[in-house]
């Protein structure tokens, strides 16, 4: 590369680098948040949801699991909080139960519901349409990841049955991490249930209250 | 030493973001795509996996135009931070020019950024290169946090953790808002091809 004097040349490459990048301010997108972050109720929440995102840990998911019960008392009025609360729980104790091996996208929905949580809960002057749109949407990754989570049902091949005697080698080999792994689903798919039930039941005390 | 060719007149920069696992790099890098897409108009590579961390690397390479007669391209990478991905970040590394080192300006990271700063240093001295004489900007990332009341190391003890032997330049930034993530960039280009022109004298 030729050579200029070492200022001349340092000159030359911010004098490029600020045609391309100027403007390095990015304006607050905040700017419908309320200011009022010393008593920002998400706070405990965030810092747990974030110690999540680095490590599943005992701890962390206790916390996690307290500040739902505090967060769900508090906002026990407000349906469409309390809704996203009950959800933000509900996710927690899937990654609870299955930490490491949680499906990917529980992390993904539960940094999601956060944000959107932390945006109901912070975002002065949105409307209940508003709030009501962000909760179906955040409904609807529910109901998305909870078919990912399901088992699909095996479907027998013709042909291909199973020896008695072999299968039951094989049942009798396998019990242990099939009864737990079963046992485990059986959980999930009962707390999704009872979740879904009851926003159902909210969904429609709602309805009928309009 | 970054890749010349003279024939062509142009000079490949490559610059590494480094750091402890979740302290920000993909998205000091998404913030440079996507703020300024339309002008760098590559596109940004990135491959991730379980629950969204960088797996492999990412990869943003853009064009500054001519410097001093040769055409020169930047190409901004990051590393997987985690632990377990070791051999990957070694050889994201092979053939750096400068170096991003991202630290997590909160409080229970702090022995991460130690952790990761001596890895760099291992790393580095695999290709014999030394971490006081390569091209490198500190940044203290996610000071954005501190608004919702969690806890910071403060400038001052990462200064002293990380940049006492070093010296220097350190920006505190948040990534997620883009405060000084172009000032950190700017300031590894300008630094990185500054030392490459010394290097060529």
């Amino acid at each position: 590369m030729p050579q200029n004097t070492d200022d001349a040349l340092v000159n030359e490459i911010d004098g490029r680098l600020d045609d391309l990048f100027a403007e390095d301010k990015t304006p607050k997108k905040a700017d419908e948040e309320s200011s009022d972050i010393k008593e920002y109720p998400l706070k405990e929440l965030k810092a747990v949801i974030l110690s999540i995102d680095w490590e599943i840990t005992d701890d962390a998911m206790k916390r996690l699991a307290d500040q739902v019960v505090g967060l769900k008392k508090r906002y026990k009025d407000d349906r469409i909080v309390f809704m996203l609360i009950q959800l933000l729980g509900s996710i927690g104790e899937h990654i609870r139960i299955n930490k490491g091996k949680s499906h990917p996208d529980s992390f993904k929905f539960l940094n999601s519901l956060f944000k959107k949580l932390d945006k109901v809960v912070r975002t002065k002057g949105l409307t209940e349409s508003e709030k009501k749109k962000i909760l179906s949407v955040e409904v609807n990754k529910y109901k998305v990841l909870k078919d990912k989570l399901l088992p699909r049902k095996p479907v027998a091949e013709k042909g291909k049955q199973v020896k008695p005697a072999a299968k039951a080698k094989a049942e009798k080999a396998d019990v242990l991490p099939i009864e737990a792994f079963a046992n485990a689903m059986d959980q999930i798919r009962q707390l999704i249930r009872s979740e879904f039930k009851a926003l159902r039941d909210e969904l429609r005390s709602g309805k009928e209250r309009k | 030493m970054a890749f010349i060719n003279p024939k062509k007149k142009e000079v490949q920069v490559k610059i590494v973001y480094y750091g402890p696992g979740r302290g920000g790099k993909t998205t000091n890098l998404e913030f440079i795509y996507k703020k300024f897409s339309n002008r760098v108009k590559t596109e940004m590579v990135t491959i991730k996996t379980h629950g969204d961390r960088t797996l492999f690397f990412d990869f943003l390479p853009f064009d500054i135009g001519k410097v001093n007669g040769y055409d020169v391209k930047i190409q901004l990478y990051t590393v997987p931070g985690q632990v377990k991905y070791n051999a990957t970040r070694r050889l994201v590394l092979r053939g750096v020019d400068g170096i991003v080192f991202v630290a997590d300006s909160m409080m229970v990271r702090r022995e991460k950024n130690i952790l990761s700063i001596k890895n760099l240093q291992e790393d580095l001295a695999n290709y014999k290169k030394s971490i006081f004489k390569i091209p490198l900007v500190l940044q203290y990332n996610k000071v954005d946090l501190s608004e919702q009341g969690i806890p910071l190391t403060s400038v001052e003890t990462l200064q002293k953790d990380l940049n006492s032997q070093l010296k220097t330049s350190a920006f505190e930034a948040s990534a997620l808002k883009g405060t000084n993530v172009v000032t950190t960039m700017k300031k590894i280009i300008s630094m990185t091809i500054a030392t490459i022109v010394k290097e060529l004298k």
